[in-house]
């Protein structure tokens, strides 16, 4: 029995266990039944075309050349007249010759009318020809197409400049390529100045692909594989710059042309922990996956766990010969920590800022979003 | 050139040999066409829905002809096996996070055991398995009898015995297991 039997629900007799025991052995044969039994479908109609759409690969490589043969072709058709020809001449040519084939037929259609109006038309078309280039092609320039040509290429080629200068400015912006592109910076205009400098750690070390940008603009670049960094803002005199890396505080600079080395200190907050599932790596706090939740514990802490804990780190030489009572009241918020702190009573007024403080900076209260009163005596 | 009817009368081996130079040939043409059923039915396993294993199909045909040629294979179909499986494991992880892969049934199925079920015995041997047979609970020494003595597949156990399908499976899975730790057991005492 081939697999397409099987597959079709002919799984009775011994040609059926005889499959089966090849299946026993042949982990490729099982993976491909469990995919048939898993998902539904008319498997039959879908082999079918797959069979259709790959078989015969002479065809196939035949159709490609055909492809490509046909691309050349088009290629070639509309690539030569193109080349050839001379868009504002050959248009005004083109405008030229049908307006004039029209004022022809006018001519023609008008000519039992007055001799008048025809001298006149006449006339008109005399200045034509005298006004619009040629009916020739391009290639024998006149005067007036010599200098229509010439205004075109130079159209063209302020157009082109403004395209690739527009160009310069986009790349300088892009702010997520590594590669430094200070390298072919143009010279800057009269309104705008030059930025320079060089990136570097506490060490001296210079930082490489730290971007830097104008505050409250596109502009900006990445430092190159030294470190420095060149690129062209408007001159309006005042300005910060931005210098930021990954694992760095972000440093702001007062806006100057030589900026010098601007020292970028390391970032000394800890990066959220990362858990590894497989390929792939998530955030603890997003990941839903087959790796299961661990919890860690949290300690109990309330009012009791305060007073133990005020005991323990309290100042004792403030209210040294005192005894010391106090109640205070205050409000524990959703992340468990202490806000509004109101003393009502206090034995000793030089501890206040003790109990403040050690409010403040308790560990996280177990019981969140309540209000509490604390009375302590030690 | 060979016609179509002499490539079709190649066997897989012979297909492989022309095929192994490189290129979408006939040859290569022919061997992929005689298994798009095993490499659609695995992409249909692992990526779970029929346009996306057409496509993957489609995309090892083109991916299998380049590599052919650039390693040295030695069984075409095991070779098969994992470029197509890993193709299509190298999707899944473009798209999701995660995904989960049933390995239960691979587990259960798998295992080339030493039951002598299927071979030659010698007289000792014989008398080994027919003490183990008899050693069997009811459930694994009728699956086993029926599936290799009387050569039923398994939904015909099923349907002799009331076992469900996935009951039938671990029963002989087990079956064997305890088959060829008894044998041996037997064997090396004797």
């Amino acid at each position: 029995m081939n697999l397409k039997d099987y597959i079709h629900g002919q799984r009775h007799g011994k040609e059926a266990n005889r499959l089966e025991r090849e299946v026993m052995n042949d982990p490729f044969l099982q993976d491909a039944i469990d995919g048939y039994d898993s998902v539904e479908g008319n498997h039959a109609s879908s082999l079918e075309t797959l069979e259709r759409r790959l078989i015969l690969p002479q065809k196939r490589i035949d159709r490609r050349v055909w492809l490509w043969v046909a691309a050349a072709v088009m290629v070639l058709l509309i690539g030569i007249p193109f080349l050839l020809r001379q868009p504002d001449i050959k248009e005004e040519v083109r405008v030229a010759s049908s307006e004039k084939a029209t004022k022809e037929e006018e001519a023609a259609v008008l000519s039992p009318q007055k001799d008048s109006a025809l001298m006149a038309d006449k006339l008109e078309l005399g200045k034509e020809e005298n006004i619009k280039p040629s009916v020739q092609p391009a290639l024998a320039p006149s005067p007036e197409n010599r200098s229509m040509v010439v205004e075109a290429e130079e159209v063209i080629s302020s157009a082109r400049e403004k395209i690739s200068s527009q160009e310069d400015k986009s790349l300088s912006v892009e702010k997520t390529t590594v590669k430094a592109k200070t390298r072919n910076i143009k010279q800057p205009q009269s309104d705008e100045m030059a930025v320079k400098g060089r990136i570097v750690d506490m060490k001296g070390e210079p930082i490489i692909g730290a971007t830097i940008n104008l505050k409250n603009s596109t502009l900006g670049t990445v430092s190159d594989m030294d470190g420095n960094f060149a690129f062209i803002v408007p001159k309006e005199g005042k300005g910060t710059l931005i210098a930021s890396y990954v694992g760095m505080d972000t440093a702001e600079i007062p806006l100057e042309a030589n900026v010098g080395d601007i020292k970028m200190k390391e970032d000394t907050e800890l990066l959220s922990e990362v858990v590894v599932i497989g390929y792939a790596t998530q955030r603890k706090s997003s990941y839903v996956g087959s790796v299961s939740k661990v919890k860690v514990p949290v300690p109990v802490f309330g009012e009791a766990e305060f007073i133990t804990y005020f005991k323990k780190y309290y100042d004792k030489g403030i209210c040294k010969d005192q005894s010391i009572v106090f109640t205070v009241n205050c409000y524990i918020d959703a992340n468990g920590h202490v806000e509004s702190i109101v003393i009502k009573e206090n034995s000793c007024p030089s501890l206040e800022s003790e109990i403040k403080r050690l409010l403040l900076g308790s560990p996280q209260w177990t019981q969140k979003n309540r209000k509490i009163t604390l009375k302590v005596e030690i | 050139m060979k016609t179509n009817k002499n490539i079709a009368n190649l066997s897989n081996e012979e297909l492989f040999e022309h095929a192994k130079k490189g290129g979408q040939t006939p040859y290569f043409g022919e061997l992929y066409r005689r298994y798009i059923p095993m490499v659609y039915g695995l992409c249909l396993k692992y990526l779970g829905n029929e346009s996306d294993a057409q496509d993957a199909v489609m995309d090892l045909f083109e991916d299998v002809a380049q590599k052919i040629s650039r390693y040295d294979i030695q069984h075409f179909h095991t070779w098969l096996y994992s470029v197509a499986k890993n193709h299509c494991l190298l999707r899944l992880r473009k798209e999701k996070q995660s995904f989960f892969v049933n390995i239960d049934e691979a587990i259960m199925e798998n295992g080339d055991y030493f039951t002598l079920l299927d071979k030659e015995k010698s007289n000792e041997e014989a008398s080994a398995l027919a003490f183990c047979m008899n050693e069997l609970g009811e459930e694994q020494r009728r699956s086993v009898e029926y599936f290799y003595y009387e050569n039923k597949s398994y939904a015909d156990i099923v349907s002799i015995t009331g076992y469900t399908l996935s009951n039938v499976k671990s029963y002989i899975q087990n079956g064997k297991r305890n088959l060829k730790n008894c044998i041996l057991r037997v064997l090396m005492k004797g």
